[in-house]
Order: structure tokens, then sequence, then C-alpha cells
């Protein structure tokens, strides 16, 4: 059970050019593993990453969540297996406002169509300190804390894949640290968890490492 | 969680500003629900006129008519007065079926009341106008020396009124109109004798100034029915080669009652038909700007699995609570505005004006809720389209990768 | 901001309920005698003074808990505006007269507008209250 993608290419217009964001990617997200993508601004791997959890739609190639593939499906049904399947934790804003970091685990739960089993969400929550934020709104929340609420709302659905894209930005060391700990037991738990950095101590903790450039894939060496 | 919690919570804690929404809604409602009101009241009014004008034809002397309709319409005290012994050939005219004089004198000061009111004297034997109205409060037998008032008179302490300076015993009410006879007093000829002599006192004159009989030789107009199936044209046309008087028709004052009133529903239901197209306009705006400016919540919630169908019946519902919680508001805005001055508006129009019952008003109320939530549903539903579509782009664009 | 608007407007009906009885919506002059919508207006010269000030507390203060007990307090008063012309004293019996038609129409309107705007302000408050109370 994996996510696959073969040949997927993607192209968008900027300034009248048509330029490829995403040039011919093959690339696999395991169950178990900690994948990351690394790379340059504007080097595609954002694209990449929607690609991959179903929000855009290559021109060419093919996607498989678990053997389901993805570009045939209407949006609707994307939209659900994403929401199944796929725990995302956005490079910015993460939050939902005006609901209290409880109320959004519950929404995003609610998206799931299942929760994570009560303990473990109650250990992540405790392990990424964020129990006495639990019913305080995101306007309030300092950056760090933000982050370390969204990793634990996307935790909080059961998913089977975790994607984030610049889980440690802005991060101090010590809140990067316990994120990358919690992706770790996320991977021991047996889920893909899906990276897209250029922070070098995010790559250091990869099992398996990519690096991307100007819309092209090449597989790195991890050590 | 349910959408309905989520859209309820981003309206009372989120900054989504939906307040102009919230306004306009207000403003239509209120526009919808006075306008309708006024309407209503008027046709209704109208309606009491037709039922209670009992004559066909009114003989008036020359140059009373705008007097004679102002009575009946707002209840503009008038006085006037015109030989009796037209009423002999009145009755003998073909066509005519019943006749019945009155009498109109305004009073000075009563003790009810700060302004003048028209005091009516009709002959109960004759009558045919006044009694079928009586209240049925006060089914006593009436004859000559009682008093009636109209449904707005307040009586003093022991059911009494004092006109010049004497006081009588009002007898019956009658039923509420919103014509001008809510004002008016009725008496029969023997009382009204004794008025205007009162009157004279007080340096009122009526008739030719004489005191004893004055009522057999002199009186204000007289009513006339016709009979079924003659021609109120022709009989109104031969009364008034009298060069001494004047004819008014009764369904000429209605049809220009009612034209009045045509024009003022016209003009009532523009009004509305445009306050509905703007305000549907403007908050078709308003909610695309808001969706546009929480592009990156809408990307967020599709990368947590929301559907563009959601993401929709989402913004479709802050718009129909916000539309809705306008329109309440609203409709109690408007109705402090027109029920407690109802009477102050009745007499600046000078029409008849005959306010809805609870079933009306709750029509009305629920008229004007389902036309602004569609004003603030349509546009909902527009926005909520263009957000379910928002790419993940928006959120790639600060970050550049 | 939207709840110091608001309180304005309560403040200002406080004053409208006050001077309007004997100015702009007056009752009947009590040369003659004294009918009850003179003591109405009376009563109500008393009742929009302190309406006013409640309003203008609800400006100046700043704490939420006070705001929401005061928009209560204030609230109350519009009951009260519109109770005294027509069930604790009440006014002259024909409709034809001043007090009956403009006087007491009018206060009916400031009295259920003073309550409709301290409701709202009650619930903005309580919604303040509720976001401190989620914040840090």
């Amino acid at each position: 059970m994996s996510i696959e993608s073969v040949n997927i290419t993607k192209e968008y217009e900027r300034r009248g050019k048509t330029f490829r964001a995403v040039d011919d990617v093959s690339i696999s997200i395991p169950r178990g593993k900690i994948t990351v993508v690394t790379g340059n601004s504007g080097s595609g791997k954002s694209t990449l990453l929607n690609i991959l959890a179903g929000m855009i739609v290559p021109e060419n190639g093919t996607v498989h969540i678990d053997d389901v593939e993805l570009p045939c499906l209407k949006n609707k049904e994307r939209d659900k297996i994403r929401g199944e399947k796929i725990g995302i934790v956005p490079q910015v804003q993460s939050l939902i406002g005006g609901l209290t970091v409880r109320e959004n685990i519950k929404l995003q739960q609610s998206f799931s169509g299942g929760a994570a089993d009560e303990e473990r969400l109650a250990f992540y929550i405790k392990d990424l300190g964020i129990e006495d934020l639990m019913d305080v709104f995101p306007s309030s929340l300092s950056g760090g804390e933000m982050k370390r609420a969204a990793v634990v709302r996307a935790i909080s659905g059961d998913h089977d894949y975790i994607f984030a894209d610049e889980p440690t930005g802005e991060l101090d060391p010590e809140n990067a640290s316990r994120i990358m700990d919690a992706f770790r037991k996320q991977a021991d738990e047996g889920k893909g968890i899906l990276l897209i950095t250029h922070d070098s101590h995010v790559e250091e903790r990869a099992d398996i490492l990519y690096r991307m450039e100007n819309g092209h894939l090449t597989e790195e060496k991890v050590g | 969680m349910k959408i309905r919690e989520v859209a309820l919570k981003k309206l009372i804690y989120g900054s989504i500003g939906g307040s102009a929404v919230f306004l306009f809604a207000l403003l239509l409602s209120f526009t919808v629900f006075a306008g309708r009101i006024l309407d209503t009241s008027l046709t209704r009014g109208l309606g009491n006129l037709r039922e209670r004008l009992g004559a066909d034809i009114a003989v008036v002397p020359k140059g009373s008519e705008t007097g004679y309709q102002g009575i009946l319409l707002s209840g503009e005290p008038v006085e006037c007065s015109m030989d009796r012994s037209l009423e002999d050939e009145l009755r003998s005219m073909d066509g005519i079926e019943e006749v019945t004089p009155v009498i109109y004198l305004a009073s000075l000061n009563a003790s009810c009341c700060s302004v003048p009111i028209q005091i009516i004297g009709y002959d109960p034997e004759t009558d045919f106008v006044t009694s079928p109205w009586i209240s049925e409060d006060y089914s006593l037998q009436l004859g000559n020396g009682d008093l009636i008032a109209g449904a707005n008179i307040a009586l003093d302490g022991n059911n009494t009124l004092t006109f010049f300076g004497r006081t009588y015993d009002v007898k019956a009410r009658l039923n509420r109109t919103g014509t001008g006879m809510d004002k008016s007093v009725y008496v029969t000829f023997d009382v009204m004798e004794q008025m205007i002599a009162d009157a004279r006192e007080k340096g009122i004159e009526f008739g030719d100034g004489s005191d004893a009989g004055i009522t057999d030789r002199y009186v204000s107009a007289f009513l006339i029915r016709v009979e079924d199936g003659a021609d109120a044209d022709v009989i109104a046309g031969r009364i008034s080669r009298n060069s001494l008087v004047s004819v008014v028709q009764s369904k000429n004052m209605i049809s220009s009652v009612t034209d009045g009133i045509g024009i003022i529903s016209k003009i009532l239901t523009i009004i509305t038909w445009i306050m509905e197209i703007i305000v549907t306009l403007v908050t078709a705006i308003l909610s695309v700007f808001r969706v546009n400016a929480r592009r990156k919540e809408w990307a967020v919630l599709r990368m947590m699995g929301a559907s563009e169908s959601w993401i929709l019946r989402l913004i479709l519902l802050e718009n129909i609570i916000m539309s809705c919680a306008g329109a309440v508001l609203g409709i109690i805005l408007a109705s402090l505005a027109v029920f407690p001055f109802s009477v102050n508006v009745a007499d600046a129009i000078g029409l008849p004006y005959y306010g809805p019952g609870l079933p009306g008003i709750i029509k009305v109320s629920l008229l004007s809720i389902l036309i602004t939530l569609i004003s603030g549903a349509l546009p909902g539903i527009i926005a909520g389209a263009k957000a379910g579509k928002t790419d993940c782009y928006v959120l790639m664009r600060d970050g550049e990768n | 901001m939207k709840n110091k608007i608001l309180a304005v407007i309560t403040a200002v009906l406080g004053l409208l309920a006050a001077i309007g009885p004997r100015t702009i919506f007056p009752v009947c002059s009590a040369a003659e005698m004294k009918m009850k919508c003179y003591y109405t207006a009376n009563a109500e010269i008393a009742v929009g003074i302190i309406a006013a000030l409640v309003g203008i507390a609800i400006i100046l203060i700043d704490k939420n808990k006070v705001k929401l007990a005061l928009s209560a307090v204030q609230a109350i008063l519009g009951l009260v505006i519109i109770l005294i012309p027509t069930a604790i004293i009440g006014v002259c019996g024909s409709p034809m007269m001043h007090c009956v038609s403009s006087t007491k129409p009018a206060l009916i309107v400031i009295g259920a507008l003073d309550i409709v705007i301290s409701v709202i302000l009650a619930l903005l408050t309580l919604r303040d209250i509720s976001v401190e109370n989620k914040s840090r």
C-alpha cells in the first residue's frame, strides 16, 4: 500500500509562457517511512505535493492512492479520498479561524469520516504540548503553537498518509525537533509520511530523500 | 462537526464581516414589511368604506361636495345647511327607493377631545346608513334622544359626552371602520335641535338662525338609495338640475379613492422591487468580496477534505443566517414605525386606513422574510460556488514553492 | 467600536424619552388641570435621564461583565419607558388627544428601540466575554 505516481507532468502559464512545474516525475510514498522532497523555492515541490494529494490534476501521468487511480475520479470523490486517506499540514494559515483548536480537530475528523484512537490522540496532544491550547482561538497562537496544533490536527483524522509542506518553517530548533519526532512516531505506526522542505535538519531525518529542481526529481542517497 | 455549527461559530467568533449583508437585509425587510402593511391597510380601509357607505347618492348644498367626502374619508368636521323642502320632491322621484336627511354640525370643544369632531344628526325613522353599523355590545333599542359614538371617540366617566355645555348619555358605539365615521358622533334630530340651540348661544349659526322646529326646515344633506335596476346617473342628473344643490355619487367617490390607493399601491410595489434588486446585487458583490478575502481558508478546508459543495453550503448558510437575522430585526423596526403611529399615518394620507389583524401581519412578516432570504441566498450560492473552486495555488503563492 | 455606537444610541434614546414628552411630542397642556399625561411626562424625565446615564456608563466602563449587567439594566429601563404611558400611569382617554396620538406611540417606539439595542449590546458583550476566555 502506497501512493504511486508515474510520469506526472503539470504545466501552467506564467507571464505568457508555459512552463513545467512538474516534469515527468515518478515517485512512490510508501507507508511506514518518512519521504522527504527537498529543493529550492520555485522548484515545483508544493505542486508535486498537491498533485499527490489530488488537489491538482496533472496533464500527464497517473497517481494511485492505495491502488485507486486519482485523476479519473470526480472532484467530489477525490475530495473524499483525500479527506479519508491523507492528513495535510499546509504551509501557511493552517487552522480555521473562529474555531478553537479542539473544534478544528473535530472538523477534521468529520471530514475524515473517522477519528484517531482517543488515547493516541491524547498522547500526541501532550507530546506536542498543546494541551493548554485546546480551547484557544488560532488568532492567539504563536507561529510554533499553530504549527504544532496543525500537525495534531492532521494526525487526528486517522489517515494513512500525512503530508506536510514546510513543517518546520519559521520554527525554532526545539519545536522543529518535536514535530519531527512526532512524524517519526507516526511512521513507526505505519503511516506514509511525505515532507516538503528546504530545511536541512529535516533532510537528515529522512528515510527516503529526493531532490527537486526545475520540475525534475532525483533520488538521493540517505546518510 | 455539523456545517451549521461551523457557520454559526464563524459568524460569532470569526471576523468575517457579514454586518453589511445583515444591514442591507434589515433595510430590505423593513421596506417590504412597512410597504405591505401600508398597502393592506389602505385596501382594507377602502373595503370598509365601500361597505359602510349605504347611500348611492348624497344631495348636498352647492359647494359642499368636498366637505361631504371629507366627513367619510377623514372625519374632517363640516357644517352646511339647505332647505328641507326638497325632501318631498326627492321621495316622489322615479327610481328612488329611500331618502333620509342628515344634519352636520361641528363641535366647538367636546369634553373628550382636543380637536373639533363631527356631530351627525340622523332621522331614526328613515335612516338606513348608520343603524346597520351599531356595535352589538350595545344592543339596546335606540330611539329619540340617544347618542351614538364612533369607535375612536373616548367617553367621559359615566359613558357621557358634553357638547356646547350640555351633557349627553352615550347609548351605543359604532364598530371600527378606519374611516371618518370613527371620529363622529351620531344623534337623533331632536337631540340635534337642542345642540343647534346650544350652539347658537356659543355663536354658531345653523339654517336661518331660528329655534323651534329648525330641523323640520333645514338639513345638511339627503342620503338616497336608488331602486335595484334604476340608473343612478340619470337620477343624479335629474336632481342636479336644481341649482341650489350638488350631487355626490358614492361610486364616483369610491372610484377616486380606489384610484388614489391604486397609485400608492403601484409606487409601493415598485419601491419594493427596486430595493430587492439593489440589495441582492449589493449582497452579491459583498459576498464575492468576502469569499475572495478568505481564499486561504477555502484552500485549507479543501486540504482537510471539504468538498466544493460543502464550502458552497457553508457560505450559503452564512448568508442565510445573516439575512434571516437582518430580516427579523427589520420587521421589528418596521413594526415600531408603522403600528404605534397608525393614527398619524391615516391622518396624513387622508384615506381610509384599517390595519390588518394578526393573521395578516403574520402573512406579511413571512413574505418579508422570504423576500429577504432570497436576496441573501442567491448571492450566497454564487459566491459559494466561486469559493469551492479555489485551488491550492493560493497557498503556494506566498511560499513560492 | 460597534458596542460604543450602540451604547451612544441608547443614551440618546434615554434623552429623547426624557425631554420628548415636554417638547417634540408634547403631552396635553396642564393649563386647566393636570391630567395623567402630565405625570407621565414627569416620570419619563426621571427614567430617561437614568437611561442616558446608563448608556454613557456603558461607553466609559471597560469591564465586560459590568457592561453586560448595565445592558440588562438598560433593557429593563426601556421596558419601563414603555410601561409608564401604557400601564403604570397612562395618558388621556381619547384617541384624538396629542398625548394619545403622538406622545404614547413615540415613547413606545423609543422604549422598544432601547430594549432591542440593549439586547444586541448584551449579546455582543457576551461574545466578547467568551472570546476573552478563549484567548491568552
